[in-house]
């Protein structure tokens, strides 16, 4: 095991936090946005984002192998998948819209900009703890230099 | 440098220290390589650690990385790292200096 793992892990889950971040800005940054894809001949809303994370180092057979040899404490976080969430657009009422059907309703985006704040917040905190663990695994180190003063 | 003075004090102590058969008997030495060896490995991890300093930093500042803590990050490892060997230095420099205050 080498002296800076912590560090390592530390930093995975920092970038796994950072990327979440820019996930959930998108969402917001689209929360309005009609025209994402164009199927069918008709423009489909954005569709809200959402990631997947995984712990590092379990697929793949020689990670596992690895991970088994030293001592299990694993290699940290990664975000594997970017998945769209399936939940329905909303529809609003609004003729005026270029967008709008022939009943005059536009479909919106399903994403809720209450539920993106919390997730916001979320990870803030998440990376906010993240770099408190590195901070500590960096004080044993220091701590350890100090030994015998 | 010769200490075959010290070294009949030496066998005697670890004699003492070690049971019978114990492995110990056997020259430490040359199991893991000298202590110069050692240290010229560490110096150079410790040199490694500063150039990949520099290398994210050049890519921070012309825009090629956008996460900040991962430079952040490689230069606490390379400042701790640089820690860990000065204190190694000043160990060795301390136990030199002990032995040349020894009363002949």
């Amino acid at each position: 095991m080498r002296l800076t793992n912590g560090f390592d892990i530390s930093a995975s889950a920092l970038t796994a936090q950072r990327l979440r971040m820019d996930v959930i800005a998108s969402n917001i940054a689209n929360a309005e946005t009609t025209r994402a894809k164009f199927v069918n001949g008709r423009w489909v809303p954005y569709t809200r984002k959402l990631v997947v994370m995984e712990p590092k180092g379990s697929v793949s057979f020689a990670d596992m192998l690895r991970g088994r040899m030293r001592d299990g404490a694993g290699q940290g976080v990664k975000v594997t998948r970017i998945y769209e969430d399936p939940a329905p657009y909303k529809q609003v009422y609004n003729p005026s819209h270029p967008d709008a059907d022939e009943n005059g309703f536009v479909l919106m985006p399903n994403v809720d900009i209450l539920k993106e704040m919390v997730d916001m917040i979320s990870a803030t905190r998440s990376y906010e703890a993240n770099v408190t663990a590195l901070n500590a695994s960096k004080a044993f180190i220091m701590k350890a230099l100090e030994i015998g003063k | 440098m010769e200490f075959s003075g010290i070294h009949p004090v030496a066998s005697a102590v670890s004699k003492k220290g070690a049971g019978k058969d114990s492995p110990r008997a056997v020259d430490v030495s040359k199991l893991t390589g000298s202590f110069g060896s050692m240290l010229e490995d560490a110096l150079q991890s410790v040199a490694d650690q500063e150039r990949e300093v520099h290398k994210l930093n050049e890519q921070f500042i012309t825009g090629q990385i956008s996460d900040v803590h991962n430079l952040i990050i490689a230069a606490e490892k390379a400042q701790i790292g640089l820690q860990l060997t000065v204190q190694v230095r000043n160990k060795v420099v301390e136990a030199y200096q002990e032995i040349m205050r020894m009363q002949l």
